[in-house]
């Protein structure tokens, strides 16, 4: 089968995770701060949502990539 | 007894002498610091800040060494002037203005009768940076080379390889064999010519930009989210149902938390081609900097002996560059073929690999 050569390089994926789990907390968190920004929150309400939203969506993305066995 | 008085001697030893460490490091730092403030106070001749981003960014007019630079043509539009042509010379000989344009830090903007910017008329640029151009060179360079290529490999088919296709063709049939098929499966021929012009194109320009003079075209991040768009798109028309489902409906999820699902599944498909994006970029961007930051030592010191030392260490780092210029096209062209593995895969094994 053709499955053998895949499953050789497929720890390479995981040398992408990091890279994308900061990506998503950045953008996340940034995305909040930027909403914050234009609607002059007096509580960092919506940094606070969007990062740890962001966090639990980067946590799933690693989760999920993770082979189930 | 005897192992508790020498674990919390070791202890008490390791912690003095880390702090020690940390005292010494910032003494230095502090020296380090009035250092910097005396020689800028004494004089502003050289700006290492200034000279690696002149280095690594993009300009109107392609500067090989000083005094030796190639004008490039700049090309503007405006809805109110209509199009302009002329050589970025121009800007040079009026120390950035010409003709009612002023290039302000590689930014084209239109000047008013006061003399000051005028933000009404928005300039488009559409000049032959030195970034286009370097680009323009690599294409010339990509065909050519590979139209020999292939001519010579039509004329020795079944012989051994000669010349420069000696070089190119083992490259080829790697990313074929090992990069391609392994990862995209038996329907590889379609993307084949994309993943290999993909990868020769990023390998062209990380050698071109590591030439004294060459254009950082790979780690502008312009270049990098175009390619990794390209890839995005290439993989999302072509997904199959399976990939589209996964996304849609993951199996196993209840109903309710499928809104959620929808968020988390977007970012995840959203992140693929940001990460290969700033990958590329921050990768060829850092080593374009270590190297002329190096190389900055020599101006600030002005010392033989740092010059020696730093040759050597520019020296190494170009070999490490060398190695990353592979290294990133590879990556690259693999994580693409990947992704676009993942979405036309049939649905025959559990999720795993995307």
């Amino acid at each position: 089968m053709q499955e053998s050569p895949r499953d050789k390089q497929n720890w390479f994926i995981f040398t992408q995770i990091g890279l994308q789990m900061a990506l998503t907390i950045g953008i996340g968190t940034w995305a909040g701060y930027w909403i914050d920004g234009k609607m002059a929150n007096k509580n960092p309400i919506a940094t606070l949502i969007l990062s740890l939203l962001s966090i639990g969506i980067s946590l799933y993305n690693v989760i999920r990539q993770i082979p189930k066995n | 007894m005897l192992r508790k008085i020498t674990t919390k001697l070791l202890l008490v030893t390791s912690l003095s002498l880390f702090s020690i460490n940390f005292l010494l490091a910032q003494e230095g730092h502090e020296a380090q610091h009035e250092n910097h403030e005396a020689s800028a106070h004494e004089e502003e001749k050289f700006d290492i800040g200034k000279m690696i981003m002149h280095h690594i960014s993009d300009s109107h007019e392609w500067e090989f060494a000083h005094g030796l630079t190639l004008p490039l043509p700049v090309i503007l539009y405006t809805k109110q002037y209509g199009i302009e042509v002329f050589s970025s010379k121009r800007f040079a000989e009026g120390k950035g203005v010409y003709n009612g344009y002023i290039n302000n830090h590689e930014h084209i903007h239109r000047l008013n009768p006061q003399g000051g910017i005028d933000e009404e008329v928005h300039v488009w640029d559409l000049s032959i940076t030195k970034n286009v151009a370097s680009m323009l060179l690599s294409a010339v360079i990509l065909i050519v080379l590979m139209s020999t290529v292939a001519k010579s490999f039509a004329k020795n088919r079944g012989k051994a390889p000669k010349g420069i296709q000696s070089f190119i063709e083992p490259i080829i049939f790697f990313i074929r064999d090992e990069v391609v098929i392994p990862n995209v499966g038996p329907k590889y021929e379609k993307y084949l010519p994309y993943l290999l012009t993909l990868f020769f194109f990023i390998l062209i320009n990380n050698l071109l930009g590591l030439i004294p003079g060459g254009a950082n075209l790979t780690g502008n991040i312009t270049i990098t989210l175009f390619l990794a768009v390209l890839t995005f798109f290439i993989t999302h028309i072509n997904a199959n149902k399976h990939y589209w489902l996964h996304l849609v409906k993951p199996e196993g999820v209840p109903t309710l938390m499928l809104p959620l699902m929808w968020v988390v599944e977007i970012a995840g498909v959203f992140m693929k081609p940001m990460s290969l994006t700033i990958r590329l970029f921050a990768n060829i961007t850092a080593g374009h900097i270590i190297i002329l930051s190096l190389l900055g030592l020599i101006f600030i010191f002005q010392s033989f002996a740092v010059g020696g030392v730093v040759t050597l260490f520019t020296l190494f780092m170009n070999a490490i560059e060398l190695l990353v210029a592979f290294l990133q096209a590879f990556i690259f062209t693999l994580l693409s073929s990947m992704y676009i593995g993942s979405a036309i895969e049939e649905h025959h094994e559990a999720d795993h690999g995307h």
